[in-house]
Formats: structure tokens, C-alpha cells, sequence
């Protein structure tokens, strides 16, 4: 038998947690489809439309308190000295039991949100036209949407590593630890600019925007809510290493919050 | 088998085990007994692999536990005291998770849960505390793993389903399969288990099967009391004591007595069963 990858076991765990998904989750994301519901007829009622804007960012808003709360609310139990014995006494490998919460967690997770809120959108566009003015399904809305997503992905991936970490309040607690460290890093960013000088980063930012054409177009100002400022911003010269910076970042992010998850799975002690 | 060697194992500062050695051989049901606090969860927590142990302290038909590989892991069950309540139906347990172990069948799951009366298609949150525990037991020996660890099982049982439990494991142990049982409730699973292994503060301190014990010691009641009995306690019949069995007597023996009796003289009971070597 092989202890470290199997995949007909990788199937059957990752079919035994499909089996449980929507008893353990499935009211939460009926829910936040109710209240999309809601968002999408509270308009009609005081006579209103509802923007492709403030549409795809309900939806992203949505989408991401969905994956958030997904790690603990599907394997919150995981860690717990009782309720966690029946998973980490299945005769499954480690990575076995990582990659199928990845995949339920960041994989379904977002696929079902997204997917059941513009199919919901959808529907009620073609019921009312007039007052949903497009469509979600577009090209331009789902490349926003999709970077939103792999940056929610990143997020989720914290919060995977939250659910292992903490026994309880994991997600109030993984929030906290959250903004210890944008404060930390915050403060690191101000101690190198005290080094570097203020002035001096002042005046390169400054140079930077510079670049930036002062002729932008209505439709980028627009969909500056969901931050797609890359066509404006695509200006600025460090702009392609501020992003590859970015990129790699969030993909060590990722990696060291899964391998941290990993980990936590192969040795906690109950 | 189970091999434990020089096991030594703390929380924190509290040490729990201190160069424990023990093994554990297949055919047999383990009594694991001992007073509050001495490590009975705790060794069979770190057979099961819930804690960690050295490398070689603990081996496991070959493997370490903590490790918690699947071929380990397919051939063993540990059941605590007060299991979880999976958030489903009793069926669903054995539907969901008992087919990852490869000596499960679903048959006798049914089978066992119908002798114990509880329905399969009720919720664990609808039942009560010992027909949660009956569902519990029933899965437990439906998986059919070669080793089965059970704290405490028959808390929380009612007097009918003690005697269907003790029926129902007896029929269950095979030469292939070692059962561990971690008991308080002595009574109740007399007659079930052998050999007995008591613990101690941080050590074992009388491992020895049923018949090894009545060689050495037996069981008797008199009208009058006897102060070379190791262990005396007055009864409406007499007083039950425990005694060096001089004249060979074959008693059977009284585990609740025993224990009392190991504990009041572990000097006695050390030097007497030490020729039987069961490390």
C-alpha cells in the first residue's frame, strides 16, 4: 500500500467530504444567495437598477465572506481533541487529506458560490431586463472577476492555515492575526522610508504617477471599485515589478500556508 | 503485536510513563486497568498514534503510530471514552467512513446496531448518551481492524447491553486481533479479559494472564479475617480476601479484589509475577 499518495483513497476522501458538503455548509450558502436575491429585488421595490458594477462587487463580496468562513465551517472539527479523531484516524495519507480540503475549500467552494450567484444573476436578468442593464457573462467581468478570486484564493489559503492553527474563534482570530501583520508590515514600511528619507519617497512616488495620462477613459474610472486599475496603472515604469513582486508573493503565501496546514494535519496531537 | 520499549512519556512537567515496556500479543482482550490520572487514555493514545511517542518506544505491528500511515492506520480503531457525534445519521458513520477501512462490511455493522436496538436511520443528535455509545461499539467492531483500542467502552451502558457487550466481543477476538480495553468498571468485563495489565504511577505494575494470576493468588471468603490475606473487604457473607494461593487452590478470580489487592502490596505482587516475562 502507498503511504504517501493513492489515489483511488484521494477519490473516496474527496468524495466522502462532497457527500458531507452541503449538510455541513449548505445553509450558509443558501443563505448568502438568499441575500443576493435580496440586493438584486430591493430596487425594484423603490423603482432603481443595479449597476454591472455594484453586481460583480456584491458577488466578489459575497463569494469571498463564503470562502473566508468555508475552512472552518467544513473542517473546523479537524483539529479538535474529540471531534477531529474520526478524520485523522481515516486511513488516508496526509497530503491525501491536504490536497482534497484544498480542493473542497479553494476549489468547490469558490466554483459553487460563484457559479450558483451568476446563475442567480442570470436568472433574474432574464426575468427583469430593464433593471439588471447587462449581463454578468461577459468576457470583461469574468477577467475581473477571476483576479479577484485567485487574490481571494491567497486570503482563503490564511485562513486554511487559521482553521488548523486555533481550537476555537478560528475565524476572528485569524482576522486578528491578519491585521497584527498588515501593522507590522506597515510599520517595517515606515521604518525603511524613515531610513530612506520621506522626502526622497515622496518625490519618486510622485515621479511614478506621473506617468499616469491624465485623458482616462469614463468606462476605467468606472470599474475603479474592483480594482482594475491595471490599464491606467500599466503606465507607471515599476509597474510590471510591483506586480511580479506580487505575484510571487502571494504564490509564497499560498504554498506556506498550505504546507503549514500540511503539517499541522500529520502532527497534531489529540 | 505491540511493542512498547523504555517508553517514557510527560505532559509538560507531569511525567505520565517512565521506562514502560510492555508487549502485546495477537488472540488476546487487554485489560488495561488502574486508578484516575495514571496514563490508561494516554498509552492507548499513543498506540493509536494521537500522541507522540520516541521512534522505537512504540511499535505497532511494525509501525511507528505517530507517523499515522495509511497501512497503519487501515488496521487499527481506537474508541474513546465519550466519542464525537458525527453531525449524520448512525448509517451514514459506516457509509462515510467506514469504507476506508478495508475489513469493514456494512452487514455486520446493520447487524450489530439491530442487536443493540438502535436504528441506523437516526440521527446521533436524536439519540441518548449510551445509544450513542451502543452505535459507537457497534462500528468500532464492524471495521474489523486487527487491533481495536477501547476506553472505557461500557460507561454508559445500561445493565442488558454490558451483557450483550461482553457477548458480543467475545465472539469478536480471533488469533489475529489484539483488543485493548481500558476499564474502571472492572465488573463489568470480567470474564472477558486476559490477561490484565495494571499501571501505575508512570510504571506496569502486575501483567499477567488469568491463569498466571490464580497460580499465585486466590480467592476466597471466610467468616473469619485472615491478616496475612493481601487484601480483606467485609461482606454480608464474610470476608472476600485475596491471598497467596500456598495450596494451590483454583479460584476464579475477583478483578475488582485483585486490583485493590495489587495496589495495597505492589512489592509482593512485583517479586511474585516477575518470573513471567511479558515484555
Amino acid at each position: 500500500m502507498n503511504n504517501i499518495f493513492n489515489f483511488k483513497r484521494f477519490c473516496a476522501i474527496t468524495a466522502k467530504e462532497i457527500r458531507e458538503y452541503f449538510r455541513n455548509y449548505g445553509t450558509s450558502i443558501i443563505s448568502v444567495m438568499g441575500i443576493y436575491l435580496l440586493f438584486l429585488a430591493f430596487p425594484l421595490f423603490i423603482g432603481g437598477t443595479v449597476s454591472e458594477l455594484s453586481r460583480i462587487n456584491m458577488i466578489m463580496f459575497m463569494t469571498a465572506v463564503i470562502m473566508i468562513i468555508a475552512p472552518s465551517k467544513l473542517y473546523g472539527t479537524v483539529n479538535h481533541y474529540r471531534k477531529g479523531l474520526n478524520y485523522v484516524l481515516l486511513p488516508v495519507s496526509t497530503l491525501e487529506k491536504t490536497l482534497s480540503m484544498f480542493l473542497i475549500t479553494a476549489v468547490y467552494t469558490t466554483f459553487i458560490i460563484t457559479a450558483g450567484l451568476l446563475i442567480l444573476d442570470t436568472v433574474v436578468h432574464l426575468i427583469i431586463p430593464s433593471r439588471l442593464n447587462e449581463m454578468l457573462f461577459t468576457a470583461h467581468s469574468m477577467e475581473l472577476m477571476g483576479i479577484e478570486i485567485i487574490s481571494l484564493l491567497v486570503i482563503q489559503s490564511w485562513f486554511v492555515l487559521g482553521n488548523m492553527l486555533f481550537r476555537n474563534q478560528k475565524v476572528a482570530k485569524t482576522i486578528l492575526c491578519l491585521l497584527g501583520l498588515v501593522i507590522l508590515i506597515g510599520l517595517l514600511l515606515v521604518f525603511v522610508f524613515r531610513i530612506v528619507g520621506y522626502e526622497k519617497v515622496g518625490l519618486f512616488i510622485e515621479e511614478q504617477l506621473s506617468y499616469i495620462s491624465l485623458n482616462i477613459d469614463g468606462s476605467k474610472i468606472r470599474l475603479f471599485g474592483i480594482a482594475d486599475s491595471r490599464e491606467i496603472l500599466k503606465a507607471i515604469p515599476i509597474y510590471k515589478t510591483m506586480m511580479t513582486i506580487q505575484y510571487i508573493l502571494w504564490a509564497v503565501v499560498s504554498l506556506g500556508c498550505w504546507t503549514g496546514t500540511y503539517r499541522l494535519i500529520k502532527t497534531r496531537k489529540y | 503485536m505491540i511493542q512498547i520499549n523504555d517508553l517514557s512519556f510527560n505532559y509538560s512537567r507531569n511525567k505520565v510513563f517512565e521506562h514502560l515496556t510492555l508487549s502485546l500479543e495477537k488472540g488476546n482482550v487487554y485489560g488495561l486497568l488502574g486508578q484516575n490520572g495514571v496514563g490508561k487514555t494516554t498509552l492507548l493514545k499513543i498506540m493509536a498514534g494521537l500522541l507522540k511517542s520516541e521512534r522505537t518506544a512504540c511499535m505497532v505491528n511494525g509501525f511507528h503510530p505517530y507517523k499515522r500511515q495509511p497501512s497503519f492506520l487501515a488496521d487499527i480503531y481506537y474508541l474513546p471514552e465519550e466519542p464525537a457525534c458525527p453531525p449524520g445519521t448512525v448509517g451514514e458513520l459506516g457509509h462515510n467512513y467506514g469504507t476506508f477501512y478495508p475489513g469493514f462490511k456494512i452487514e455486520q455493522f446493520y447487524s450489530l446496531l439491530e442487536r443493540f436496538e438502535v436504528k441506523p436511520e437516526k440521527k446521533f443528535k436524536d439519540l441518548s448518551a449510551g445509544q450513542q455509545k451502543k452505535a459507537h461499539i457497534s462500528y468500532a467492531l464492524s471495521l474489523n481492524t486487527g487491533i481495536l483500542l477501547l476506553d472505557e467502552p461500557s460507561n454508559g451502558l445500561d445493565i442488558p447491553s454490558k451483557a450483550l457487550f461482553r457477548s458480543i466481543v467475545s465472539g469478536y477476538i480471533n488469533d489475529d486481533r489484539i483488543m485493548v480495553i481500558s476499564t474502571h468498571q472492572v465488573r463489568d468485563l470480567e470474564n472477558l479479559i486476559d490477561p490484565v495489565i495494571i499501571l501505575d504511577n508512570k510504571e506496569v505494575l502486575l501483567h499477567a494472564t488469568i491463569q498466571e494470576i490464580s497460580e499465585k493468588v486466590c480467592f476466597i471468603t471466610k467468616s473469619d479475617n485472615d491478616p496475612e490475606a493481601l487484601y480483606t473487604k467485609k461482606t454480608p457473607l464474610g470476608y472476600a480476601m485475596v491471598k497467596s494461593n500456598t495450596q494451590g487452590l483454583d479460584t476464579k478470580v475477583n478483578l475488582e479484589a485483585l486490583f485493590n489487592a495489587v495496589l495495597s502490596h505492589k512489592e509482593w505482587f512485583n517479586e511474585q509475577f516477575k518470573e513471567y516475562d511479558h515484555e
